[in-house]
Parts: structure tokens; sequence; C-alpha cells
């Protein structure tokens, strides 16, 4: 009788951890899709909380005035041979 | 019958004659013929000119495009980081001057850069030959020059004045700040996304 009943409890904690595995690993899944990095909400937006320094921003402007070339309005893009005279 | 026999020759001569004369009142001479394919030549030479222009128009407007653009964006990130920095306490007279001179400066490129594709449109209108042409793509030339001179002005005041005046913020202490000590001021406002 005795045997019995441990062996059921011994079954029943099988059961539980593995129920708490389960839930733990969705748990786990769950968190990698939605979880959220640092310094960002949730719909994925930068947070207005973050700071951004003047040198930040000079490096930002830098790269968009090296963006265009004052080359594309050369002389020679009007020349003769590329108007085919 | 010896009648007959003449008739017979008159009436071919006769055609022969007809035919060679009407052959040769069709016929071009070889001057004609030099000239009509010299006035080939010349059409097919317009028509080339006349398209490569057009490519040319489009291929400047689009990177005037890009060009105008980009130097809009760095204007309104001048402003956003003049209404960000002056809630902060600092003194931003001089970038709000740099923004809106950088907008002058764009908007008189925009309207050289007009004035000079209004041009190139015109010269496309005119055949090569003709003697307008070459004085109406001497004047687009010019045009293209001053475009090319606001682009260089816009380059050289950002590199000159606006970067300059941002590096002075950084020696700034914030009229509502209690540190003395001069640092990078942070801005807490998200970076225009590009």
């Amino acid at each position: 009788m005795f045997k019995i009943i441990h062996t059921r409890k011994r079954y029943l904690v099988t059961i539980c951890l593995l129920a708490v595995l389960v839930v733990v690993a969705l748990l786990a899944v769950s968190c990698g899709d939605k979880g959220t990095k640092t310094g960002e909400s949730d719909n994925g937006d930068t947070s207005s909380g973050e700071e951004v320094s003047v040198d930040d921003y000079i490096q930002e402007l830098d790269g968009d005035m090296n963006s265009v070339d004052p080359n594309d309005f050369s002389d020679s893009e009007l020349d003769d041979s590329k108007l085919g005279l | 019958m010896r009648r007959t026999t003449l008739t017979v020759i008159l009436v071919m001569v006769i055609m022969v004659t007809t035919t060679v004369v009407a052959a040769g009142a069709f016929q071009q001479s070889p001057a004609d013929e030099v000239k009509e394919r010299r006035e080939e030549i010349q059409e097919e030479r317009a028509d080339t000119v006349q398209k490569r222009i057009e490519l040319i128009i489009t291929r400047f407007n689009n990177n005037k495009d890009r060009h105008i653009e980009t130097y809009k964006r760095v204007s309104s990130t001048l402003k956003e980081i003049a209404d960000a920095l002056e809630a902060e306490g600092y003194d931003l007279t001089k970038v709000r001057g740099d923004y809106r001179e950088l907008d002058l400066k764009i908007k008189k490129a925009a309207t050289d850069y007009a004035a000079f594709i209004k041009k190139l449109e015109e010269a496309a209108e005119i055949e090569p030959g003709d003697g307008r042409f070459a004085a109406t793509i001497q004047e687009a030339r010019s045009l293209l020059r001053v475009f090319r001179e606001d682009i260089l002005d816009i380059r050289h005041f950002y590199q000159t004045v606006i970067r300059k005046d941002l590096e002075d913020l950084k020696e700034q202490t914030p009229s509502g700040s209690s540190s003395n000590s001069p640092a990078t001021p942070p801005i807490a406002v998200a970076p225009a996304v590009s």
C-alpha cells in the first residue's frame, strides 16, 4: 500500500516538474519575441529620454553633407561630347 | 512596206527619246543628292542632341533633388538641436541664425537651378546647326557654374560656420546649470531617422 502511494507521489512530482519546465520554456520564447531593448519602447521607437550629444549630431550632419558631391554639377557634365556635338 | 517600217522606227525613236528625257528630268544631280544627304545627317544630329539634352536634364534634376533634400535635412536637424538645447538653458542664437541663413542659401540655389534648366530646355528646342544653339548652350553653361557656386557656398558655410558654432556649444555652460565645467551637452531627443 505504502509502495503504491509512494510511486504515485513520485509520478505526480515528475508531472509537475515537467509542467514547470514547459511553462518556463514558453515564457522564454514569449520574452524573446516581445522583449524590449534598453532605451526602446514596446512599439520599437527610441525613447524620448535617450540622450544624444552634439558630437552625435555633428557626425550625422557630416554624413549628410558627404552623401552628396558638388561634382554632380561640374562643367564636364555639359561639354560637347556629352551633348553629342 | 517601207513607209510602215519608217513609221515604226520613228515611233520607237520618239518613245525612247521621251523615256530618256523623262528619266533625266526626275533624276537628281550629284549636288542635289549631297544636299539631301546633308539635310538628313543634320536632322539625325539634331534628334541625337535633343535626346541627349533631355537625358542630361533628367540626370541634373535627380541630382538637384538629392542635394536640396540633403541641405534641407541639415537645416531641420539644426532646428531640432536648437529647440532641444534651448530648453536646457543654452544660448542658441548663432545656431538659429545659421539655419535661417542656410535656408536662404538653399532657396537661392533652387532659383538659380530653375534658371539653368530653363535655358537648357530652350537649347533643346533649337537645332544644333542654328547659330542661336551655341550661344544658348554657352548661357546654360554659365548658369550651371552659378548653381555649382551656390552648392559650394552651402558646403563652405557648413564647414566654416555651422560646424564651428556647434562645436562652440560644447564650451557653453547652460544658464540653468550649476556646474561650471564645460562638457558635451546631451540632448534629450531622438536623432533624426534618415
